[in-house]
């Protein structure tokens, strides 16, 4: 009997000691080391990007706030109690370099839901993605029909978002200037009156050396 | 030849001179002194010495803070500087992070930086600056008696 339990006391002990082992190790094992080596390094996002004088970060940055900042100070956003509807069409990209311009409106559409001033509606670009879950809970069959979402109830957006983006490039043997000009509006939908416009200029020099 | 060979070295000679007196003058210039608003609002990633912080103005409208900070160059070359606004809630908690901005400032010219807060729950801000070709360390000022900004306009 006094063997059994002194059996049973050693196992336990054995699996205790495993359980603490495994819980105490990576994923990759106890021994795998960091991975390091090359030259890469972590830089500040927000940093003042300077590598070239062509469309940057810290361009796309200013643009998204300057513009966010200059919205939430209209009036047709804030007078009202109930929040405004907005919805972005597109950004036409003027310039002669490629720019994601919908990075810059998704930065101002992400900031602009943060303030709390307004709230945004599907975009075209999101359409097809929004119809199709509509679709799916309402015609599939699948979903519980007190809980699948109906159709018919989406919210029309009281104003529209569109804008450009241009450029003006100079070059000389010692200069490479470049001039970027980001403008956006805002058009009450209903109505077709343009209730908010602003402006961000940019300007990047190169000199040769 | 041997001529020619000396004055290119006596040329480098007083341009080496040239540039250590500069480096020299520049690390013995006493750091500028802020008044005590100033510099409760405005965090400088090392003292700047050819740039200096103004009046700032706040006022609330529409439920947003609004922020008048005036930057100012007293020398006479252009200064480029970084600045950025960290914003703060009732509670002490830092809004997101906003991106450095370059300013490029004309000789003796002086700017606003006007901006809203990014939301109403902004309570209070700082104005963080980074002027990377002129200013020193702060631990490299710490101990050195401060002057006021008239002393170092040139």
């Amino acid at each position: 009997m006094v063997q059994i339990n002194t059996m049973m006391a050693g196992r336990l002990v054995s699996v205790m000691a495993l359980a603490l082992l495994t819980g105490c190790a990576t994923g990759s094992g106890p021994t795998s080391p960091p991975m390091v080596g090359g030259n890469v390094q972590y830089g500040d996002a927000k940093a003042v990007e300077t590598v070239t004088n062509s469309f940057g970060s810290t361009d796309l940055q200013m643009i998204a706030e300057s513009m966010t900042r200059s919205m939430l100070q209209s009036p047709a956003l804030t007078a009202g109690k109930r929040r405004p509807l907005i919805t972005v069409n597109e950004v036409k990209n003027k310039t002669s370099e490629y720019i994601d311009t919908r990075a810059i409106t998704d930065s101002i559409l992400t900031q602009m839901t943060k303030s709390g001033a307004v709230r945004f509606v599907v975009d075209t670009a999101d359409m097809q993605d929004q119809t199709e879950e509509l679709a799916r809970q309402n015609q599939s069959g699948l979903y519980k029909k007190s809980s699948s979402k109906k159709m018919g109830k989406m919210e029309g957006a009281d104003y529209r978002l569109v804008g450009s983006i241009s450029s003006i490039v100079k070059r000389s043997q010692e200069l490479h200037d470049v001039y970027y000009k980001f403008s956006l509006r805002l058009t009450e939908i209903e109505s077709g009156v343009v209730e908010w416009a602003d402006e961000k200029e940019i300007r990047k020099t190169t000199t040769a050396r | 030849m041997v001529k020619e060979q000396r004055g290119r070295w006596q040329k480098q000679a007083t341009g080496l001179v040239s540039v250590l007196m500069l480096l020299g003058l520049s690390a013995c210039q006493p750091p500028p002194q802020r008044s005590p608003g100033i510099a409760s609002k405005v965090e400088e990633l090392g003292v700047m010495l050819e740039v200096q912080p103004g009046e700032i103005r706040v006022v609330r409208r529409n439920n947003l803070l609004h922020v008048q900070a005036e930057v100012i160059n007293p020398t006479t070359q252009d200064q480029t500087v970084s600045y950025r606004f960290r914003w703060v809630d009732a509670a002490g908690f830092v809004l997101d992070e906003e991106a450095w901005k370059p300013l490029l400032l004309h000789g003796r010219q002086r700017q606003f930086l006007r901006t809203p807060a990014p939301s109403p729950k902004a309570e209070d801000f700082r104005l963080e600056m980074h002027a990377p070709n002129n200013a020193v360390p702060v631990d490299l000022s710490a101990n050195q008696p401060r002057q006021p900004w008239n002393d170092v306009v040139r």
